[in-house]
């Protein structure tokens, strides 16, 4: 203590981030109830650790006093330490996503699948507001790009259901059912339901990464400035490419399916490819390849429509472009299992 | 040169979802000349150019566009005054599945098909040409720098031969230099072709070279609206320390 009672502490020279260690042993012994003296007279060099050591002694010890402190330690500590910079103003406040708002989010998603019947059945007829050529390079993206990861995930549920199913029927000295089983619930349910999810995950993220990406960049606001409709120039070549990809996709889907499900009869149940055929004739019929069909179809719609929904109302930049391409490809599987459900509930 | 006023907006308050940005704002902008808006970073500059070229509603006020005012909720209205302008942004906004070709035609592809593919392509290669990136217009924006970008922007937002051309910080992010180039671009553009241009930006070098009227944004207000000249001799202590970059004055005038 010195003669005005206070605890004298005496700073090194170096007041920096390599000493950091020694002056905290030296100033974390201090009892906060002390008053305290800090003498900077040898105090030579400090960094901006040494500065946020004082300003936190200065912050926490009610009773602190600077002694020797010279101008250009004392500017140090202001630059370092100094008053907040005035914080400007964003200008765009934070946009909330709408979909913070159900009810907003419903009526906007619903106001853009009517707008995107309304172009789709306009450029139908006029042939006008989609780039040329911009179809053809969607379909390619869409059938093209997916037609593989589609085959072997249903060949490889062709498989599984074929598979489980055989077990059971074997039991029961049923086996050629099995061509029914696999035939009537790939045709109408799971090659829907698979090729509608992997679109989801595929064709769904990146229409919506691509799209909301835009919209960060600008580019969607420079399409409107030259007198584009966005909604129409990115959406509708996307509508019109699925409505393409989804039958080639869904047949392709069908005969690998199938096929799996027939390399499970013939090595493990025993019945001939042809056996296997017939059957499945007897059971499935035209109506079911088109009610599956039908149901890929409004999928894929949805997807597209989704996509495009999450990637227009995108915000917060590069962070706001990951949220909606994951909310989007949420928002589809989920459409596309409440609209399954729903045919279900309809059609059995 | 025609003196006439091409852009006149009354009583304007800008801002997002009712929050108001800036308010009471009279902006006139004659044909012909560089109009730059400044002011510091937020003080509502974007927003401003944002409702001026039809992207976001006013809160209150109007906007006349060659003497007829802009309805915002009006499509045909708004296709109107985008038939006659040109938007430089920010982030250059050319399409990355296009190349620069592409890009800077398809004003024309999109709205005027019947224009023949040799007519459209003298067309693309005279805006190219008159920006530097002739030589260029077959690779995509992911392949060029920033400043070509821009140029490319520029092109593309002179295509349809607009009376306006409206640019969002457009020496933003681009070395001296080639902001200078930039610079040089639209004073030519201005002489030879008399386009208008507003521009929006806090580059003092940049203003001083091209500025023919300054509309200075402050605190939600206009702080300065005239000619650059009139600025450059204002004694206001604001304008004088933007212009000196006094941070001092600037402080003990924000408190």
């Amino acid at each position: 203590m010195d003669s005005d009672s206070r605890l004298h502490i005496l700073l090194p020279s170096r007041l920096v981030l390599e000493n950091y260690k020694e002056i905290q042993n030296h100033l974390g012994r201090l009892n906060p109830e002390d008053p305290v003296l800090l003498d900077f007279s040898q105090v030579e060099q400090m960094d901006s650790t040494g500065a946020a050591m004082i300003s936190y002694l200065n912050k926490t010890y009610p009773d602190i006093r600077c002694d020797g402190l010279s101008p250009r330690l004392k500017h140090m500590l202001d630059v370092f330490t100094g008053t907040d910079a005035p914080t400007p103003d964003s200008g765009e406040p934070a946009k909330t996503l709408p979909s913070s708002h159900w009810g907003e989010s419903v009526k906007q998603f619903m106001v853009l699948m009517a707008d995107e019947f309304a172009h789709v059945w306009h450029y139908l007829w006029r042939r006008r507001g989609v780039y040329p050529g911009e179809i053809h390079h969607q379909l390619f993206q869409m059938g093209y790009g997916s037609y593989w990861i589609v085959s072997v995930i249903t060949f490889l549920v062709g498989v599984t259901i074929a598979l489980t199913s055989a077990k059971q029927l074997n039991d029961f000295g049923a086996n050629i059912f099995l061509a029914d089983v696999v035939g009537f619930g790939m045709i109408r349910e799971l090659v829907p339901l698979m090729t509608g999810i992997i679109l989801a995950g595929k064709v769904g993220a990146s229409i919506t990464a691509e799209i909301a990406s835009m919209k960060v960049l600008e580019e969607v606001d420079a399409l409107h400035t030259m007198g584009l409709n966005p909604e129409k120039f990115l959406m509708v070549p996307r509508l019109i490419a699925i409505g393409l990809a989804v039958p080639l996709l869904v047949t392709l889907a069908n005969i690998v399916g199938i096929f799996g499900g027939m390399l499970v009869g013939k090595f493990y149940s025993g019945i001939s490819f042809k056996a296997f055929y017939q059957e499945m004739l007897t059971i499935v019929e035209l109506d079911d390849v088109l009610i599956g069909l039908g149901k890929t179809l409004v999928f894929g719609w949805v997807i597209v429509i989704s996509s495009g929904f999450k990637g227009f109302s995108v915000s917060r930049g590069a962070l706001g472009v990951g949220i909606a391409t994951t909310e989007s490809v949420v928002l589809s599987i989920s459409l596309i299992i409440v609209l399954d459900s729903i045919f279900a509930l309809l059609m059995y | 040169m025609r003196e006439e006023t091409i852009i006149q907006t009354h009583g304007l308050s800008i801002g997002y979802h009712g929050t108001v940005v800036a308010s009471d704002i009279d902006l006139t902008v004659k044909r012909g000349r560089i109009v730059v808006v400044l002011g510091k970073s937020g003080c509502g500059k974007s927003t401003l150019l944002k409702t001026v070229i039809g992207l976001l509603p006013p809160i209150s006020g109007t906007v006349e566009f060659d003497g007829n005012p802009v309805d915002f909720n009006s499509e045909q209205s708004l296709q109107r005054l985008f038939r006659r302008i040109g938007v430089l942004y920010q982030n250059s906004a050319l399409l990355n599945s296009l190349n620069l070709y592409e890009n800077v035609a398809l004003p024309i592809t999109m709205h005027h098909p019947a224009i023949s593919h040799e007519i459209r392509r003298e067309m693309v290669t005279n805006r190219l040409r008159q920006v530097g990136m002739a030589p260029e217009m077959e690779r995509y924006p992911a392949e060029l720098s920033g400043g070509m970008r821009k140029r490319a922007a520029l092109a593309r937002a002179m295509i349809l031969d607009p009376e306006v051309i409206f640019c969002d910080e457009p020496s933003a992010g681009l070395d001296p230099i080639t902001a200078s180039g930039l610079d040089e671009l639209m004073l030519n553009l201005k002489e030879l072709l008399g386009i208008t241009f507003l521009v929006v930006t806090h580059e003092l070098r940049s203003i001083e070279r091209i500025a023919d009227d300054v509309l200075v944004i402050q605190e939600k207000s206009i702080r300065f609206n005239g000619p650059f000249q009139q600025l450059r001799d204002s004694s206001d202590p604001f304008i004088r320390a933007f212009f000196l970059r006094d941070k001092a004055d600037a402080k003990e005038l924000s408190s």
